[in-house]
């Protein structure tokens, strides 16, 4: 395609917006410095203090508190702890729009700017070889979410290998798609045998997010390292794209 | 209450002329469970492929470590007879 084509498809978009796009597509995230550092170590204090309160800890770095929290739950107690600090999080005052600044101006390249996201900040946590938080894998897609969703994947800490999450490019992904039926009466399990090879592993210090087009499978393994993960994750979508399962009154306007 | 506890199981496509928003299906199970003692763990929700029990399988295969399986409505289960009668089997046999 001549450049003047390929520029005419992207519209009035600048020569680092067309690069953002293009890698998005080609790879199906992007992992980009955090836009408001202020809102994620914010966003991090809430947490560690609610932990050290409820857990009783002595003042510490965050990364300690968070990373060895292992040292002071166990499985059984996790989940329950994960949606008491939900609750607590969105249940506080600015979470949207705190969650939202982080990836904000990477969304209004790829989403656009009229914007709705996910009532309800998640928070995934993984302690070390724990499979009892496992997200097999998955495209939300499969499961009634609009295809014009992307997640913003944001670590509170930093996040590597079995400590992080990994997802199948889009062109592995389409031929997973193409032979979909075959995997009728199997598990979600046997996907993931079939596509081990070809998953990438997402390496994110804290500090940065990741925006992921939600299509793709991804997921999360038993995580071997020996510090625990913390991440949050919420949707967005442009406000007057296709709505599929979850409709409007499920999300919040940004 | 159960140590493990119980996977809500969630449809995103409609059975037998029934689609419920997921959202209201997790308040169902959950309040199930809260009324009866129970742990409810996050929901496992289905693929919305016609036909496809990928993540039913997959939970059935986590049998070790949840103590059951709630699902919002009983007309989830496949419709085709053998494959609808094994879920069960699968589950009194783990």
């Amino acid at each position: 395609m001549s450049e003047s084509k390929d520029q005419a498809c992207w519209g009035l978009l600048g020569p680092s917006e067309i690069e953002v796009s293009k890698s998005f597509i080609n790879k199906g995230y992007i992992i980009t410095d955090v836009h408001d550092v202020a809102a994620l170590e914010d966003i991090r204090k809430r947490v560690v203090t609610y932990l050290t309160k409820r857990n009783n800890l002595k003042p510490s770095l965050p990364d300690n508190i968070l990373n060895q929290f292992h040292n002071w739950c166990n499985a059984e107690e996790l989940n329950e702890l994960r949606l008491e600090i939900i609750h607590s999080l969105n249940t506080g005052s600015g979470i949207s729009e705190s969650y939202f600044s982080l990836a904000r101006p990477l969304l209004e390249i790829l989403v656009g700017n009229e914007l709705v996201m996910q009532h309800r900040v998640n928070l995934s946590i993984q302690l070390p070889h724990d499979a009892n938080s496992l997200l097999p894998v998955h495209a939300d897609v499969w499961s009634g979410d609009s295809p014009y969703e992307v997640v913003v994947w944001t670590p509170l800490v930093d996040c590597y290998q079995t400590k992080s999450m990994f997802i199948l490019a889009p062109e592995k992904a389409e031929l997973l798609h193409d032979c979909f039926q075959d995997f009728k009466g199997r598990s979600s399990e046997d996907i993931y045998s079939e596509i081990e090879a070809d998953l990438v592993w997402l390496d994110v210090p804290y500090g940065k997010t990741v925006v992921f087009n939600q299509n793709l499978p991804h997921g999360n393994r038993v995580n071997v390292e020996h510090e625990t993960r913390w991440s949050l994750n919420c949707r967005f979508k442009a406000v007057f794209s296709p709505y599929s399962d979850k409709k409007l009154e499920n999300i919040s306007c940004q | 209450m159960s140590a493990l506890g119980y996977r809500g199981y969630v449809a995103s496509r409609p059975f037998f002329g029934e689609r419920a928003p997921q959202h209201v299906q997790n308040i169902v199970i959950n309040n199930y469970c809260s009324k009866n003692n129970l742990r409810y763990l996050l929901s496992a929700t289905e693929v919305a492929m016609p036909g496809m029990y990928l993540i039913l399988e997959q939970v059935l295969q986590d049998h070790k470590n949840i103590d059951g399986i709630i699902f919002y409505s009983l007309f989830q289960l496949p419709e085709e007879r053998q494959a609808r009668q094994q879920i069960p089997a699968t589950a009194v046999s783990s």
